[in-house]
């Protein structure tokens, strides 16, 4: 065909364009039971099967973190007739004092001390409310290494293994004592003497024990400073300077070292970062209707799974290793299961959950809980499209992502051995021709 | 076949990715085996929706003996949109939509014999229907918003022969080839959990025949007919599932049409048709959706050719049409709707006629009455046709 006219040719060019307009539609929409065809409406069910019918645990393991990496400094006294923990820390009170007068820096090695406290803030969720508690400040009375120290060992690296001669740290005087009240404040303030303050001294090789007073005792501390009242002796008039000095270190030890792994339950998260490993066996049959009716049961891959989720029943954790603050719960899958505790963690498979613009992948099991629903929909589904039935799951106690900087608590999370799998599925529509 | 001829087949080719249906025209889409739709151009349109009887030969897929005679290799393509509202116990609704309800293209194989091929509209079934509701969880009640969702139709690609036996008579056979596919999906979206949605496709296919006759007496007197039909609207779905209507067959109806056109005093045409489907056929196949009837339509027509604009002769069209519908809109408790409609179109040409360039408006109204429902619509219509001179 020889379109002559450039005005043929483009009202030819033309069409495409009407054609793009037709994809304005707008599709009558009725509303109504009465015009769904035969066999369109969708039917919703939803079936709780036991673990017997799908879980196979693999085991639990701990020890993938310590309290090195945990941020938070615990102190208890036979918490539960069982936990103890002291914190010991590290101060340096400088030689000469730096200060600004007038516009103009000055140094004095000879200033004094006027006053000196230990300023303790008190994480007060993750501190057991139900006992009085008062904070000791001891001198602590042999020398150890911070990064090998125990409830006790002193010092235990490769070549020196020195027991505490008093477990939980070799106590020396007594310098201070507070009690934490927490109707009052989150801020325990223990009075120290002056002259112990001028103690603290690099060259002294000195350090604190912060012990709890009372039996059944367990706190949790957000921070702890030393804050002095200093005068300088070459100041131009009568003046104070108060200065927060932070520790050089800072840890705690504890006893029991790690909280004990019942067998059969499912436990996560800790000062330990306990984690159980099992399998989820998703090749399930389903009820093709709504008990009491009686009719075919449905392959699981057939239907439209809504929601997945796995039901925990918390029930008492180890003794003192109870979870005071909520505990975040996350599912991993596992590629290589039969490696055990150094099995590899894949990648996240609880569903994300979002509050407003925020979306995370955890979920969050407060302290006194009596079910927690972890949801896995997404990964059963993809179970499902992959054909790959049965999953590897790992259950951590921490926020993702896993290792250093992530939130986890002392406590750890423990459930029952028997949790339930949580199904709501609706059955395929198949719509009849008319 | 010429060069010209074969760009041409080209061209249609290359737009019947556009011929099928975007969108319902109707809430009777959702009715029976949908809402009819006529292959038809604007110039047709603009006549009320003269299905056959026009004097001059023309590309058309209800009357293979229409195009007997066309000069050159033609390749033409309607344009369609529309707007309703409806409304009726239950249900309102409206919407929009634009469609290719004919593509065609025409090739003189030798002066007397033409040979055409063509796509076009035959029953509309793009429709929706939702519903909210609640159900009984564990964690207690849940809304949930249900969805169906039918997207599809049937269409059919002819081919088609016109024979011009005389410079009178001129006689046309076709094949029907129904094609098309409806995709019913089914959503229910359950607040706070994933959604379940469930898709199935019915392919349809049929095999159907055309006769048609033009005859052309003299004095500007041309009297038209065709008749079409026969076979099966087959309806597979597309996987083997546990559904226990996974194929199934409907009678294609016979269509019949008769049309003719005169010359009036002065430039002006005045053309009428009717036609007339055994949709009654599909009774018993559709009692569930309140069985089917005979449809009838009776459409009239004139065109003046004496209005000039820009140098250039503007035909204008007038028309009316009254038409049956085949499938009720509720239960048997309710009539069969009807269609009424006028229509006002005009043409222009370019390129020494080169291309016709046609549109037309239409008003019409559907239901009405103790139908159950009311549906007052504008439907749009754009036809190019372009001439291989």
């Amino acid at each position: 065909m020889i379109l002559r006219s450039v005005r043929a040719r483009a009202a030819l060019a033309l069409l495409p364009v009407l054609a793009a307009a037709a994809c304005t539609d707008e599709t009558p929409t009725l509303t109504g039971d009465e015009y769904f065809p035969g066999g369109s409406r969708p039917v919703t069910l939803e079936v709780i099967v036991p673990a017997t019918q799908f879980l196979h645990q693999l085991g639990i393991y701990q020890g993938y973190e310590s309290r090195r990496t945990l941020g938070q400094l615990i102190v208890a006294n036979q918490y539960q007739g069982v936990l103890s923990a002291n914190v010991l820390q590290d101060y340096d009170v400088p030689d000469t004092l730096s200060y600004s007068q007038g516009g103009t820096t000055r140094t004095d090695p000879a200033y004094s001390i006027r006053s000196a406290r230990l300023v303790v803030a008190v994480d007060s969720f993750g501190t057991y409310q139900g006992v009085p508690a008062t904070l000791q400040a001891y001198r602590v009375a042999q020398a150890y290494d911070s990064t090998t120290a125990s409830w006790t060992m002193a010092v235990n690296n490769d070549s020196v293994h020195t027991a505490w001669t008093q477990p939980g740290g070799t106590r020396g005087a007594l310098l201070g004592s507070a009690a934490y009240v927490r109707a009052t404040s989150d801020t325990v303030v223990i009075p120290l003497d002056t002259a112990t303050a001028r103690l603290f001294r690099p060259d002294s090789a000195s350090g604190l024990i912060l012990a709890a007073q009372q039996a059944g005792t367990r706190l949790q501390l957000a921070s702890a400073v030393l804050r002095l009242d200093v005068k300088p002796s070459n100041a131009e008039r009568d003046t104070t300077i108060t200065i927060n000095i932070s520790p050089t270190g800072s840890f705690f030890v504890y006893t029991p070292t790690d909280p004990p792994l019942p067998a059969g339950a499912l436990m996560a998260g800790g000062v330990a970062a306990a984690r159980t490993l099992f399998s989820l066996d998703f090749d399930q049959d389903l009820p093709g209707c709504q008990p009491p009716t009686t009719c075919a049961a449905v392959r699981l891959k057939d239907v439209n799974l809504n929601r997945v989720s796995l039901l925990l029943k918390p029930v008492a954790p180890p003794a003192g290793f109870d979870a005071l603050r909520p505990v975040p719960l996350t599912l991993w899958t596992v590629t290589e299961p039969e490696l055990g505790q150094r099995a590899p963690l894949g990648h996240l498979a609880v569903d994300p959950q979002t509050s407003g613009v925020a979306s995370s992948q955890y979920i969050t099991y407060l302290p006194g809980d009596t079910l927690v629903e972890l949801p896995l929909t997404l990964q059963a589904l993809d179970a499902v499209r992959r054909d790959t039935l049965k999953l590897n799951l790992a259950l951590l106690g921490e926020t993702p992502p896993v290792g250093t900087g992530t939130v986890r608590t002392f406590g750890v999370a423990r459930f029952d051995p028997q949790p339930r799998l949580r199904f709501v599925y609706t059955l395929h529509t198949r719509p009849e021709l008319p | 076949m010429t060069r010209s001829a074969v760009r041409a087949a080209a061209a249609a080719a290359a737009l019947l990715a556009f011929a099928a249906p975007a969108g319902a025209q109707s809430v009777l889409a959702s009715r029976g085996l949908g809402y009819p739709l006529e292959p038809i151009d604007a110039r047709a349109r603009g006549l009320g929706g003269i299905t056959t009887g026009l004097p001059d030969p023309v590309p058309s897929l209800i009357n293979p003996a229409s195009a007997a005679g066309i000069p050159a290799a033609s390749f033409l393509v309607a344009f369609q949109p529309d707007q309703y509202d409806a409304t009726g116990p239950g249900v309102t609704a409206s919407g929009s939509t634009a469609r290719f309800p004919l593509i065609v293209a025409v090739f003189p194989v030798t002066p007397r014999i033409s040979a055409q091929v063509g796509y076009g509209s035959y029953l509309d079934q793009h429709w929706q229907v939702q519903q909210t509701d609640s159900i009984t969880l564990s964690t207690g009640r849940v809304e949930v918003n249900d969805r169906f969702v039918s997207a599809g139709g049937v269409s059919r690609l002819q081919g088609a022969l016109g024979y011009r036996v005389t410079d009178r008579l001129s006689l046309g056979a076709s094949l029907d080839v129904l094609t098309g596919a409806a995709n019913d999906s089914v959503v229910r979206e359950i607040g706070g959990l994933e959604t379940a949605a469930t898709a199935v496709t019915y392919a349809y296919s049929g095999v159907s025949g055309g006769l048609g006759a033009r005859f052309q007496p003299g004095g500007g007197l041309s009297l038209s007919a065709a008749v079409h039909g026969g076979g099966t609207i087959r309806a597979k779905a597309d996987s083997a599932s546990s559904a226990t209507n996974a194929t199934r067959e409907y009678t294609s109806p016979v269509r019949a049409d008769v049309g003719a056109s005169t010359r009036l005093v002065g430039a002006s045409v005045l053309a009428v048709s009717g036609s007339w489907t055994r949709w009654s056929q599909l009774d018993d196949e559709l009692a569930s959706q309140g069985g089917a009837r005979d449809a009838a339509s009776v459409t009239a027509g004139v065109e003046y050719a004496g209005f000039n604009f820009a140098r250039k002769m503007v035909p204008l069209r007038v028309g009316a049409r009254y038409a049956q519908l085949p499938f009720r809109w509720a239960g048997t408790g309710t009539a069969f709707p009807n269609e009424r409609a006028v229509t006002a179109g005009l043409g222009y040409s370019f390129g020494g006629r080169a291309a016709l360039f046609d549109a037309s408006a239409e008003r019409g109204w559907r239901g009405g009455g103790s139908a159950g429902f009311d549906e007052p619509y504008w439907r749009l219509s754009f036809s190019l046709q372009v001439l291989g001179r």
